[in-house]
């Protein structure tokens, strides 16, 4: 199988380029495509490899990115297998490592739902949803020069 | 005297300056000198989208010394933590009050946080816009994006998405 090398896309340079914060990157980069193709082309375990494959600290903005994307692919990933994994990664070396590395653990941590006591008769209920974030105008559209 | 950051590469060590609040509380900061300013200029990002007459960038390249907090609250001398805990301390710190946006103008700063109230964002405003049909004004606003350039933009056009800002002003000289 022919082996694709794997850059940072322009838009995950972006992202860690204007951060002010590891959550940025960590929710930003769950979007990206290529952290997106990472994910589904690998198993947990080559993601965890191709960290022990990597110098523990990046020498480049580029490689920074990279680990950025790999660490963001595998919390993508089952979370028994990231909870298994994320231990041995060198999330020291480089900023924002251990931060998002918890985020991801927050965010994977399987949950199991237990329910206790006998069966409720079921109620017709009414729900509805509401929005509780501030519209804002286009005003660009109506810019003045 | 800034002190050395241990965790941080032996050839180019980040460090952390003493840096604190009108009430006198520690702003825990860092100085990212480990990847020169020349290596964040050479990403190869889509910024390039953002341009007159919304967006102006005040140099070719950015600088990692410093963050957008590090220009609002530390006069561009270091990277100032930008968590909720951080911020917030320094807004009721040095005395500052939230407006509403009727009421803002040049000098107040903003603050922008995401779907979650994460604070990702914050500048100051430089000039309320006038717009033809809007009975407002519109804040332009000086900022720092990350490690990149300064700019001064139109307060949504800029590479922060789902963000709402808030608006404050420093309305009590004692906090």
């Amino acid at each position: 199988m022919e082996t694709i090398k794997i850059s940072p896309s322009p838009n995950a340079n972006e992202v860690v380029l204007v951060a002010n914060t590891p959550s940025f990157i960590f929710k930003r980069l769950r979007e990206d495509t290529v952290v997106r193709y990472i994910a589904d082309t690998h198993s947990s375990d080559d993601i965890a490899k191709w960290f022990s494959d990597h110098p523990e600290k990046p020498e480049s903005v580029e490689e920074l990115v990279l680990r950025y994307m790999y660490l963001v692919a595998l919390s993508m990933k089952d979370a028994k297998d990231y909870s298994r994994l994320i231990g041995n990664l060198p999330l020291g070396s480089f900023q924002w490592g251990r931060e998002i590395g918890e985020l991801a653990a927050a965010r994977t941590r399987p949950v199991t739902v237990i329910s206790i006591g006998p069966p409720t008769p079921k109620r017709a209920t009414i729900s509805s949803t509401s929005s509780t974030g501030i519209f804002l105008p286009d005003f660009q559209s109506r810019w003045v020069k | 005297m800034a002190e050395i950051v241990t965790d941080s590469s032996p050839q180019n060590p980040n460090t952390q300056i003493p840096l604190y609040t009108r009430r006198g509380n520690k702003i825990d900061n860092i100085q990212g000198w480990e990847l020169s300013h020349f290596q964040w200029s050479q990403l190869k990002t889509n910024l390039n989208r953002f341009g007159p007459p919304f967006v102006k960038f005040l140099s070719k390249d950015g600088c990692p010394v410093y963050n957008c907090h590090g220009l609002t609250f530390g006069s561009r001398r270091t990277s100032v933590e930008a968590t909720n805990l951080m911020i917030n301390r320094i807004l009721d710190d040095d005395g500052f009050d939230e407006v509403t946006m009727k009421e803002v103008q040049e000098g107040d700063v903003i603050i922008y946080a995401d779907e979650d109230g994460e604070i990702q964002h914050s500048g100051i405003v430089v000039e309320m816009m006038e717009f033809a049909g809007f009975d407002a004004s519109i804040p332009r606003v000086w900022s720092k994006w990350g490690h990149g350039q300064e700019t001064v933009h139109h307060f949504q056009s800029m590479p922060y998405k789902n963000v709402t800002p808030k608006y404050y002003r420093m309305r009590r000289w004692k906090p």
